[in-house]
């Protein structure tokens, strides 16, 4: 799967973004122009279990929306995250930036 | 269990440009890699240093650049070869970024760099008259 594929849900007042394929410099673009907009607006959860890679280039924009959401005094979290996007986490450093939820029981 | 004094090597010739990432990615699905988390760190690690070499070396000569991935038991070593100028010159004394988020760009910078130190047991260049390399072991 070459593709990045970014749909937009809401459940309750929670905004969830559902991300499949590749995170990398060359297909971030619509994620990074969604999860911005949405932290804008409520607390959001990513949904990551079908993310095949994760490059330094979707990190940097997951860190930059929990800081947007972070300033706005919203809350941001990652669904369910596949072991690749556990691993480029984690490789960071920045594991404890990161809440990880396997549901979204309480959060709606 | 491999066998350590037998590995395994597969390598693939792969254009300068962003078409080579996708490339990259179906050649290390294909190649024989029994340990999903090595395949994850040489798959995380390997992008990011493709992603620089495409963005920050290109044009390579001949527009190509070759890979190969060598496996042992409970190891990998991951091989990008080429011959650039700009590549050479980083390699003659360029700085690496601080890590760290650039206000200005609205990002954050030198995070590829932190991942492949963490993923990788060590990275290497190597700039002779061979090639232009970049090594990293697993």
């Amino acid at each position: 799967m070459n593709q990045l594929n970014v749909e937009e849900a809401r459940e309750g007042g929670l905004g969830i973004l559902k991300i499949s394929g590749p995170v990398n410099s060359y297909t971030f673009t619509e994620f990074q122009e969604k999860i911005f907009r949405a932290v804008r607006r409520s607390d959001v959860v990513v949904d990551m279990e079908n993310v095949t890679t994760l490059s330094s280039a979707g990190l940097g924009v997951l860190m930059a929306a929990m800081e947007d959401a972070e300033g706005a005094g919203k809350k941001l979290w990652i669904l369910k995250p596949s072991e690749i996007v556990r691993l480029a986490i984690e490789s960071t450093g920045f594991s404890d930036r990161f809440p990880v939820i396997q549901s979204l029981k309480g959060l709606a | 269990m491999t066998d350590p004094s037998t590995a395994l090597q597969v390598w693939i010739r792969l254009p300068d440009t962003p078409e080579a990432i996708p490339r990259f990615e179906a050649w290390l699905d294909a190649a024989p890699c029994s340990d999903p988390r090595l395949r994850d760190r040489v798959r995380l690690a390997g992008l990011e240093i493709l992603d620089n070499l495409i963005r920050h070396s290109s044009p390579l000569e001949g527009r190509t650049l070759r890979v190969s991935l060598r496996l042992r038991a409970g190891g990998a070593r991951l091989v990008f070869s080429f011959r650039s100028e700009k590549f050479r010159s980083f390699a003659r004394g360029g700085k690496n970024p601080r890590t760290g988020y650039n206000i200005e760009e609205g990002r954050w910078r030198g995070l590829g760099l932190v991942m492949v130190a963490f993923l990788t047991l060590h990275v290497r260049y190597v700039s002779d008259r061979r090639s232009d390399r970049v090594e990293a072991v697993f």
